[in-house]
């Protein structure tokens, strides 16, 4: 069990765990430890374990915030231009800048912009998609979609060392503790 | 973390001892209450003005109490969990509804036609548009009316409060059942008989016109007056709760607060732009008498306050889980609420030239009525546990996580 080599291309190393309420502990330790390049991977979502592991407030809210308000003035700056600027038109009787008419489409814009900001912007940040991902050379990694709990330290956080993370990891209960490549 | 174990609130520790304020509230505000509504209806004001201030009093805290009702109902109807470690406070607003609504008998009393217009004599010569209506609108169908609304509002809320403490000596999960086997009914004919009381004693005000959407402005108001007592009481209360109530519960019903603020816009909104897009004159009226007289400031006040303010206001999670500005956002709410129905009916007096004051009798309504309803609101808080300690759903709304 653990690391028998060393190679010095190492991307990280990786623990398995067996149960959601080890798992839940050992991100504990390691946020405590001060780890900051890790993760944690687990079948289904296990509630609360942003808080163990840490993890500060998403960003997205403020892109999503700002980029449904760039929807709000587009349609706002669409429609003026369009009634009152580029192509004036009396329409039953209403003023060419009729805000009361604007009002759906400033809506709609609002949501599509925002509804956007939230997805794409939940890939940006997540770096999606990403064709492959050292893990996958793991071979135990696979049950990480199944029932088994992962957590992996990557070889560039300032406080990763091959030997003491490898035993830090075996110390939090862990089954299985392996490199990967 | 750990699934085994089940977290329970003893009844005990969550009724509140016969000494405390709140037992002792019923008398205090109730004197107060009788006080100011006497003040109001003993008031003489041209054109039943003092009437009509007490009309929009008693139609501000019946919306709230509907709204509790509803949120009670819906909730059983759609299987909620979250919400049990708070229902108790719901349920205490939600029985005052009957008793809100009998408040306004001194209005039949008291001068009739002076606030209903469409109810004087000779207002039917030489009014056609009256005339069409008058199969409907006459007084001994609204009376009749007023007495199924009656009717309804009693059953339903005095079905739904006792159940509720039923459960509270068996925890029996088939009280539970029942409850939810009836909500579906039940909101079927809340959403009818609220509809048509709107349509009734206040749109009812201004005769000539009318408008679908009155009724469900009228249930987006009251809805979000629910939520905003509901804060109010949780922050006051909460100390007394066994520690079943967390923040996340705060901003479980400050989302609920927040998302119907933007509900009120989009139904007042949509009914101002059909209005607006027709253009016919006996539609548009109601606008322009809303922007005249002073009222544009209020038209607009509405705008920002009940709906811009709250939007971005309480759109951070921060501000809903934070004691002080859930507070200050509920109290503001409920003055906008009260705004609203102020805006939406005070203008029809004579005629469209009702002017925006709020003067001594709108005042001593809103005490007189305010203290009434507080009177029974804490009455109904005393007189059970704080929590619905044996609901089969507790655990799940104890054990509530919102991100």
């Amino acid at each position: 069990m653990g690391a028998t080599h060393t190679k010095p291309t190492r991307w990280g190393v990786l623990a398995e765990f067996s149960s959601a309420q080890q798992i839940y502990h050992a991100c504990e330790q390691v946020r405590d430890a001060g780890f900051k390049k890790w993760d944690a991977y687990t079948p289904f979502p296990v509630h609360g374990l942003d808080k163990a592991q840490g993890l500060p407030a998403s960003f997205l809210p403020w892109i999503v915030l700002v980029v449904g308000l760039t929807g709000t003035a587009t349609a706002i700056g669409l429609q003026y231009w369009v009634h009152a600027i580029a192509y004036p038109l009396v329409i039953s009787g209403k003023p060419f800048a009729a805000w009361p008419a604007y009002v759906p489409i400033i809506f709609e814009l609002s949501v599509l912009f925002s509804a956007f900001a939230a997805v794409f912007g939940m890939l940006a940040i997540n770096r999606l998609p990403m064709l492959n991902h050292p893990l996958f050379t793991s071979e135990r990694f696979g049950r990480a979609s199944d029932d088994r709990f992962f957590i992996a330290i990557e070889a560039t956080d300032p406080k990763f060392d091959a030997d003491r993370t490898t035993a830090f990891l075996q110390g939090l209960g862990a089954d299985h503790v392996e490199f990967v490549e | 973390m750990s699934a085994h174990h089940t977290p329970s609130i003893a009844a005990a520790d969550v009724t509140l001892p016969s000494g405390s304020l709140i037992r002792k509230l019923p008398i205090l505000a109730g004197l107060v209450g009788v006080a100011g509504i006497a003040t109001a209806l003993l008031s003489h004001a041209e054109h039943g003005a003092n009437l009509w201030a007490y009309l929009i009093a008693c139609a501000f805290f019946l919306s709230i109490g509907l709204g509790a009702t509803f949120f009670v109902v819906i909730f059983y109807l759609s299987r909620g969990g979250w919400h049990i470690a708070i229902r108790r406070l719901a349920e205490a607003v939600m029985a005052t509804t009957p008793i809100m609504l009998l408040l306004l008998l001194p209005i039949v009393a008291l001068g009739f036609d002076e606030v209903y217009t469409w109810a004087a004599e000779h207002a039917l010569d030489h009014d056609e548009i009256l005339q069409a209506k008058e199969p409907f609108l006459n007084k001994g169908f609204f009376l009749a009316r007023y007495g199924v609304y009656l009717a309804i509002f009693t059953g339903i809320t005095a079905f739904f409060f006792r159940n509720s403490r039923k459960q509270d000596a068996t925890g029996d999960p088939m009280i539970t059942r029942r409850a939810q086997a009836l909500a579906a009914p039940s909101l079927a004919l809340l959403a009818l008989s609220s509809t048509f009381f709107a349509f009734d004693w206040l749109m009812s005000t201004d005769y000539h016109w009318f408008s679908t959407m009155y009724g469900v402005i009228f249930f987006a108001g009251g809805f979000m007056g629910n939520f905003a007592v509901l804060a109010i009481l949780i922050l006051m209360l909460r100390g007394k709760m066994g520690g079943a109530v967390t923040e996340h519960h705060l901003h479980g019903t400050g989302k609920m607060m927040w998302g119907i603020t933007i509900f009120w816009a989009y139904t007042s909104f949509s009914q101002f732009m059909l209005i607006w897009y027709a253009n016919i004159p006996e539609e548009t009226l109601w606008y322009e008498h809303r922007w005249e007289n002073g009222w544009a400031t209020w038209s607009i006040v509405l705008f920002v306050g009940h709906f811009l303010v709250p939007m971005f206001g309480m759109m951070s999670r921060h501000v809903k889980k934070f004691p002080p500005t859930l507070l200050a956002m509920s109290v503001w709410l409920l003055f906008m609420h009260y705004i609203d129905l102020f805006w939406q009916v005070k203008p029809n007096i004579h005629h469209g030239h009702g002017a925006p004051t709020i003067g001594v009798a709108e005042i001593a309504s809103f005490v007189g009525v305010g203290g009434v309803f507080v009177a029974l609101v804490s009455f109904f808080l005393g007189g059970a546990p704080l929590v619905a300690v044996r609901d089969p759903r507790l655990p799940e709304s104890l054990r509530y996580e919102d991100v």
